[in-house]
């Protein structure tokens, strides 16, 4: 899929560390991507390889201190979102980019009801009246798919199952007609049969809208479903990057090939799921070179010893490898 | 269940609670080493046996303790002894009580004939104290004195703790969080009758604030000449508020301010804090609606059930101020073993008790919508 030149996020070299009494955490180091209109990226990698971190820095939301923004440019239309005041970036939050959670179960407020809960984003970005945020607010609710809104919109939290509640958190975040959505890993914690409906409303919401969507999850299953391009992420940096058929096909990067071969696929036969052998690096000391070469099968010398470049293999196909395109 | 429903049912149930209670503390004060006539004849060393029996039988102390049990809560009458005529005048009593009230009123008359029956417990009559004066009337006049301290420190520590407590949680391990967290410690740790006094010391007899002597003895000057306006008085009653107010607040303000900044630190931590910043919400309300709300619930519990133990719970502060409150006054009688005051003092603390739980379980459950009754 091809979309329009000017990107509407653009991180460049994007740098979050953690100021810990054990050290630094270098948990998101040099990231950059571009999301475009309407096009959904995404954002996968093992649990702790700095996804999260990555959004709340588009946010910054990043929790301060110990974390800190510490280098790097977030462009949002043409802004840098880090040079904007806190008055600024709070229109934005939830107006322009919204972001649901993985737990829906905890992240709405128990003592306040729906209503309470989504009129209140409505009318912190829009200038309406109660009830004009009251029809609003009912009428997301039957957007996402929400049984009897008119009187469920003033239950309290505890009164929905996980799946109504991530629909909640969803009609919440779209209550402003946001230009991007971050949904990080917001089916991990509900049912399988509920995930894949809460799939195909953000799907479907996402056409409907026309909305960019950085969509996080460490399922590439997932990705296939949703995402137009995907970012790979590991130990702080993206190591691959490309649209979602190639990552499929032709994945380049050792580290995407391990993930491919360890889940299970339709399309070929294979006799055993690989296993990526070590463990996830810690992120105050990482490994120097390149961060995979402990646990990469290709390892050489000079992986051990140098940063390797971005080596666009193909246009748009951008792998993070001292031997891209040559394994 | 609805909440009357709910209401109603706990009532129900602390009915047998409080005959529970009532039991033990007598069965305590009953079999308490020495009574009140060896109290007497500590200060008394030539009363004559003869003499002490004699009080003892007046004070019906000689009688079998599961009598003296039923003519506590139900009443007594001066002649007692033969059970079927005392529950022939007990009936009497209970059957003609509406007909005597509205006779009292002056409305109507039914003839009905005066009593020599006294009430008792169940009736809400406390009964006499062994010193020979209404246990009713007493407790009356100390309470007010009492209730006024505990709610203006009560307030104090409320007012004090909780900003303090909200402030030391989002800037923890600050300047002024440390200094908080370092106070709040001082102020649980230190016991009230040497803060009490240090207080005294420092701002009534070296006047170290500005020279000012505050008072630090009674609730009252004892050189008012009964000539002063409205408002003169009410200066004078605040003035003598001032320190035994903080001494007794302290304690409260820290654990307050400990228990909000723990509380508000957790609070701080979950999810529906991050998703109230990410709709773009100033911090301000972040704070006040989005966490507090949910922070205050273990305060609102903790403060809730001290209210319980209002009446009992400044003894210390008023001994060291010669406050003339309830908790003075018991530890007083319990020096006289006065086991009837004793028993009045600590029914009305175990119903301050019972209704203060319920009101804080109905306030939780009104704060909390996930809580059911
Ligand atoms: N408050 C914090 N203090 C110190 N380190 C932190 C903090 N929050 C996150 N980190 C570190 O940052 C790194 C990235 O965390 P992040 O939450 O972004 O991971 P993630 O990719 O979202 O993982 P998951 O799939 O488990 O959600 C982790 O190594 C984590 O230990
Ligand atoms: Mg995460």
């Amino acid at each position: 899929m091809t979309f329009a030149e000017e990107p509407l996020l653009e991180l460049e070299h994007l740098k979050t560390q953690f100021f810990t009494e054990d050290g630094v955490v270098k948990a998101v180091d040099d990231v950059s991507f571009k999301l475009h209109r309407g096009e959904v990226l995404g954002l996968v990698g093992e649990s702790g390889c700095g996804k999260t971190i990555t959004s709340l820095s588009i946010l910054k939301l990043v929790p301060t201190p110990p974390g800190k923004i510490v280098g790097g440019k977030v462009m949002f239309n043409g802004e840098d979102l880090l040079e904007l005041s806190e008055e600024r970036m709070r229109q934005i939050r939830g107006n322009e980019i919204s972001m649901i959670f993985q737990d829906p179960m905890t992240s709405l407020n128990p003592v306040f009801t729906v209503k309470n809960q989504i009129l209140e984003n409505i009318k912190l970005h829009q200038d309406v009246s109660e009830d004009e945020a009251l029809e609003k607010g009912i009428e997301l609710m039957q957007m996402v798919g929400i049984p009897e809104a008119r009187r469920r919109i003033n239950d309290y939290p505890h009164l929905f199952s996980g799946g109504m509640r991530q629909r909640v958190m969803i009609a919440m975040a779209l209550s402003c007609n946001p230009q991007m959505l971050i949904a990080d890993e917001p089916t991990t914690a509900l049912d399988v049969t509920i995930q894949a409906q809460v799939l195909d409303l953000i799907k479907d919401l996402q056409e409907d809208l026309n909305m960019a969507v950085l969509y996080i999850t460490h399922n590439l299953g997932v990705i296939a479903e949703i995402a137009d391009n995907v970012a790979v992420m590991y130990a702080g940096n993206i190591v691959e990057y490309t649209d979602v058929n190639t990552i499929y096909d032709k994945p380049d990067h050792p580290y995407t090939r391990a993930l491919l071969s360890s889940i299970p696929r339709m399309d070929k036969k294979i006799s055993r799921l690989g296993v990526i052998r070590g463990t996830v690096p810690n992120l105050i000391t990482p490994p120097s070179g390149c961060r995979f070469h402990p646990r990469c099968p290709y390892a050489t010398e000079k992986c051990s010893t140098q940063v390797p470049p971005y080596v666009e293999i193909e246009p748009s196909h951008f792998s993070f490898c001292h031997y891209a395109a040559t394994l | 269940m609805s909440l009357r429903n709910y209401v109603i049912r706990r009532l129900l149930f602390s009915i047998p609670l409080f005959l529970g209670i009532s039991i033990i503390l007598f069965a305590l004060m009953i079999n308490a080493p020495a009574d009140y006539v060896d109290v007497l004849r500590l200060t008394n060393p030539t009363m004559s046996p003869e003499e002490a029996a004699n009080i003892r039988h007046n004070l019906g102390l000689d009688r079998e303790p599961m009598e003296q049990y039923i003519l506590w809560l139900l009443g007594r009458n001066s002649e007692v002894g033969d059970w079927g005529n005392f529950f022939e005048e007990f009936a009497n009593f209970v059957i003609f009580i509406p007909f005597r009230f509205i006779q009292d009123t002056g409305v109507l008359d039914f003839g009905v004939p005066d009593s020599n029956f006294e009430p008792g417990f169940i009736f809400g009559n406390m009964g006499r104290s062994f010193t020979g004066s209404s246990i009713n009337s007493i407790i009356g006049a100390l309470a007010w004195e009492t209730i006024k301290l505990q709610l203006a420190s009560l307030l104090m520590s409320l007012m004090i703790g909780i900003p303090l407590g909200i402030f030391s949680a989002r800037k923890p391990y600050s300047r002024l969080d440390n200094l908080g967290t370092t106070l709040a410690l001082f102020g649980v740790s230190m016991p009230v009758f040497w803060t009490g006094i240090m207080f005294i010391l420092l701002f009534s007899d070296y006047k170290i604030f500005f020279g000012i002597r505050f008072p630090a003895l009674g609730s009252t000057s004892y050189t008012l000449t009964g000539n002063e306006g409205a408002i003169e008085l009410l200066v004078d009653e605040l003035a003598h508020m001032i320190l035994p107010t903080i001494v007794l607040g302290l304690a409260g303000t820290a654990l307050v301010l400990r228990l909000t900044r723990s509380s508000m630190l957790e609070v701080l931590r979950q999810d529906y804090i991050l998703t109230a910043r990410s709709k773009g919400l100033p911090e301000r309300l972040v704070i006040y609606k989005h966490a507090l709300r949910n922070a205050l619930l273990p305060v609102v519990t903790v403060v809730g059930l001290s209210i319980g133990f209002l009446l009992a719970g400044a003894a210390l502060t008023e001994t060291v101020f010669s406050w003339p409150g309830l908790g003075r006054e018991a530890v007083a009688r319990i020096n006289l073993r006065d086991y009837n005051f004793m028993m009045g003092v600590n029914m009305l603390i175990a119903i301050m008790v019972i209704v203060s739980n319920l009101v804080t379980d109905i306030t939780y459950a009104f704060l909390d919508p996930r809580i059911r009754y």
